[in-house]
């Protein structure tokens, strides 16, 4: 049986068919290849005092456009994507940057914010320009100052290293979590699936086994929608 | 103020809607009983494509699921958390005690990891073994006939492993482990510490027709949607609705967005009705009741009784013994994590499982001679599980441990987090407490909360006992992730001073015994069937009862007293006592 037939039988009955409507599964078996995402709104049950949370950051803006176009220069630095791989801002990092700066205004606001304006003053005094009117070649002589902290720390470039720092942070978080860039990755969850262990190539390459004394206590998912019962020594029987 | 009385008397009035009051409510229920459940939080069906947070991506939340709102992550379905909006809380002196509050049907069950585990023989009498803290007025046989129940109604999936103090069940069978997991268990039998599979209550085989069965995307914690985990609104509140409502058994009229205030009493000290606040309205009603059972939590229990008063009982309801809010206690709890070089650049295949450990080490120091009394479990944490916010921020730990410059940028830095990823494994240690009388808490007099009700603060100071237990705790743990290879995040166990990385009380979210379990009405709050010395119609069917807490998980246990003291009732309503 090929994994695709085993899904489809395994997920069979009341709680397939439940599932079958609702699943949202990017790697879905033939099946459920027509079926379309769930588009619900909102996404998932929300407390009033969350609704209005976000309610309050949808009215609410916080960078400006140059600051926008700084941050997205910055994140195009840490992520510049490949030939196969988006880069940072194509995957909505600066609109993440944003939120989540509003979302946490205390945590990240002041760092963001006046780590922005630290640049453009290191810019101006080494380059005499703003930091996007910058080459690449002067803008990376700023960033090689402040991307390894453990360096910049006691120097002149302690602040903007704590600024960098954040800002790769944010980025790694926001590109790994958006809708392309989870795909470098190669997440392979979230999707219906029937576990049955790691992969004996998987085990090999790594010197392991199952200890053979479990192998018929683990789940049987051949049989995993038989009804459990139990003798009266508490054996499965099933 | 004019309180709107429903006319109608229910048989039972259950205050809470999880592990406690969800069974009690499915168990009278299924005898015929009518019952009202008042539930703080909305009404929540995982089922419902509008409701549900389970298979939705990181970026459905513009917060990509950060804990900004809920403190574990933005899908959580465990609503609210340790602090609630108008809901607050204070601590004495300088007690560090964070309380957890879940609003929301089906309670805390929404929230917890499954880890279902009976208490054993040894965990119902530790003063008889050590001497400290109090027995229980019941022994494991006594419970054992609910948790077979249980097992078997709930579903847990587990090995019999013929253990003396982890007692053997009606187990469905376990998930094979993750790669992660055959590293700990190998580890771990390096340092002498046997590991077993996990005991968790998700449905790995069939177990009824109203749920379905486990699909492995490893989000209980955002409650299942076929209904394959546990979570009391699902498994025992619906049905209990459903066959109500088919004449097979009492009906079930739920109650949401209704927050208690308290207990009314008659003249004769006889509970009547429940008073509570609505919160679409902000008005008070009042649902009266043969039977009360509060099952709010082990705090907001003890916080409904000290609301409330009877003839002659001024300190609280039920509270002549004095203990009421005394012998709060919650599970110890110390851990850390280790990057795993073995690990790096690891095959891709999706290994979520089901929402929690497929392995995990019960207590195996039994017979070591220890400076600390009683004992703790381990859990395991690790794989390659769904990025979230907070993804990326190890790197520079991880960069520094292979020798490399911290920091960086470009495709150098982002080929260093693809290969980093899943490599992190990590323990948790989860022990037993000694429950000690000046561990409380008390309604703080003149302090209310935005439904007008008084509030509650807390005193709590860890003893020796569990500093020195979180330092064993550490010493396991390090020992075992070096033995996989590990590279440990943090080199140095905490110190003394920094309580050797104990957790404060109340992280753990397992408070337990404000209206323990004594025989000796002058020593407890509730007698050996949950019901309150004082008002034998009033029952606790929460962790307020527990006389300890042992290094198990509480839910198991609160859902077979729960159970216990179900059938009690039934049986003293056959006498007429009640």
């Amino acid at each position: 049986m090929d994994r695709r037939t085993t899904i489809k039988n395994l997920l069979a009955g009341a709680a397939g068919a439940a599932l079958l409507s609702q699943a949202t599964a990017c790697e879905a078996p033939a099946d459920l290849a027509k079926v379309t995402e769930a588009k619900a709104a909102g996404y998932g049950l929300r407390l009033p005092h969350e609704l209005k949370h976000d309610a309050r950051i949808a009215n609410d803006s916080f960078f400006n456009e140059p600051e926008k176009i700084d941050l997205g220069i910055l994140a195009d630095i840490i992520t510049p994507g490949t030939d196969t791989e988006p880069k940072a801002t194509d995957t909505g990092v600066v609109d993440f940057f944003e939120f989540i700066s509003l979302d946490l205004p205390d945590y990240h606001q002041n760092i963001l914010r006046g780590g922005l304006g630290w640049l453009n003053i290191e810019a101006g005094q080494r380059f005499g320009r703003y930091f996007s009117e910058l080459t690449e070649a002067e803008r990376i002589q700023i960033v090689d100052d402040i991307a390894y902290p453990e360096e910049a720390e006691g120097t002149e470039f302690e602040a903007g290293s704590k600024f960098f720092d954040r800002v790769r942070y944010l980025t790694l978080t926001g590109y790994f979590t958006s809708k392309k860039g989870i795909k470098t990755l190669d997440y392979q969850g979230n999707a219906p699936n029937v576990w049955d262990g790691v992969p004996q190539e998987v085990l090999d390459k790594h010197g392991l086994a199952y200890d053979p004394k479990y192998l018929d206590k683990y789940v049987d998912q051949s049989k995993r929608d038989v009804q459990a019962e139990w003798d009266d020594e508490m054996n499965l029987i099933t | 103020m004019q309180i709107k009385k429903n006319d109608k008397e229910y048989d039972a009035v259950i205050v809470g809607s999880g592990a406690g009051g969800g069974m009690t409510a499915n168990r009278l229920a299924k005898a015929g009983l009518n019952i009202a459940i008042i539930e703080a939080g909305p009404y929540f069906d995982p089922a419902d494509p509008a409701q549900k947070t389970q298979l939705r991506w990181p970026w459905e939340s513009p917060r990509r699921g950060a804990g900004t709102l809920r403190s574990f992550g933005d899908f959580h379905a465990g609503l609210s958390g340790w602090e609630i909006p108008g809901e607050p809380y204070d601590t004495i002196d300088d007690t560090k005690f964070s309380w957890w509050r879940t609003r929301v049907l089906g309670g805390r069950t929404n929230h917890w990891g499954r880890i279902s585990l009976r208490f054993g023989p040894d965990d119902f009498h530790r003063k008889d073994i050590d001497g400290l803290g109090e027995n229980w007025p019941i022994r494991y046989d006594e419970l054992k006939p609910y948790y077979d129940k249980l097992d078997k109604m709930v579903g847990v999936f587990g090995t019999n492993e013929g253990l003396a103090n982890d007692p053997d069940g009606f187990f469905l069978p376990p998930p094979k482990p993750r790669l992660h997991e055959l590293l700990a268990v190998k580890g771990a039998s390096k340092a002498g510490v046997p590991m077993y599979p996990g005991r968790l209550s998700m449905v790995t085989k069939r177990i009824n027709k109203d749920r379905g069965v486990c699909f492995y995307c490893g989000q209980c914690s955002r409650a299942c949607s076929v209904y394959a985990d546990f979570s009391a609104g699902t498994v025992l509140v619906f049905p209990a609705i459903k066959n109500g409502k088919e004449g097979k058994g009492g009906q079930v009229d739920l109650y949401v967005n209704s927050m208690a205030r308290e207990v009314i009493t008659d003249a004769s000290g006889k509970a009547t009705a429940v008073s509570y606040i609505s919160k679409d309205d902000r008005r008070e009603y009042q649902i009266k009741g043969k039977v009360i059972v509060l099952a709010a939590s082990a705090c907001e229990t003890a916080r409904l009784l000290m609301n409330s008063k009877a003839p002659g009982q001024d300190n609280g309801l039920g509270n002549g013994s004095g203990t009421l809010g005394r012998y709060l206690h919650d599970s110890t709890g110390a851990g850390t994590s280790a990057f795993i070089p073995s690990l790096m650049d690891r095959d891709r295949y999706n290994e979520d499982g089901v929402g929690g450990m497929h392995v995990y080490a019960p207590w195996w120091g039994k017979d070591k001679k220890l400076d600390f009394p009683r004992g703790y479990h381990l859990e395991v944490y690790g794989g390659m599980g769904m990025p979230s916010y907070g993804f990326g921020g190890g790197h520079k730990a991880i960069q520094k441990m292979m020798g490399f410059k911290p920091g960086g940028y470009g495709n150098p830095l982002m080929k260093d987090v693809r290969a980093h990823y899943g490599a992190v494994v990590g323990f948790a240690g989860r022990g037993e407490a000694v429950a000690l009388y000046d561990n409380y808490c008390e309604v703080n007099p003149g302090k209310v909360d935005e439904w007008g009700i008084p509030t509650l603060r807390f005193h709590y100071k860890w003893s020796d006992h569990e500093r020195l237990q979180a330092k064993h705790m550490h010493e396991s743990i390090r020992e075992i992730l070096t033995g996989m290879g590990g590279k440990l995040f943090d080199d140095e166990i905490p110190s003394y001073e920094n309580d050797h990385g104990l957790l404060a009380p109340g992280a753990i979210i397992h408070e337990v015994g404000t209206a323990r379990m004594h025989d000796d009405p002058k020593q407890g709050v509730t007698n050996r069937h949950s019901a309150l010395h004082e008002v034998p119609n009033v029952y606790l069917a929460d962790a307020s009862v527990f006389t300890s807490q042992a290094d198990k998980n509480p839910t198991w246990t609160i859902m077979a007293l729960a159970m216990r003291a179900a059938d009690h009732i039934i049986s003293e309503r056959k006498k007429m006592n009640i």
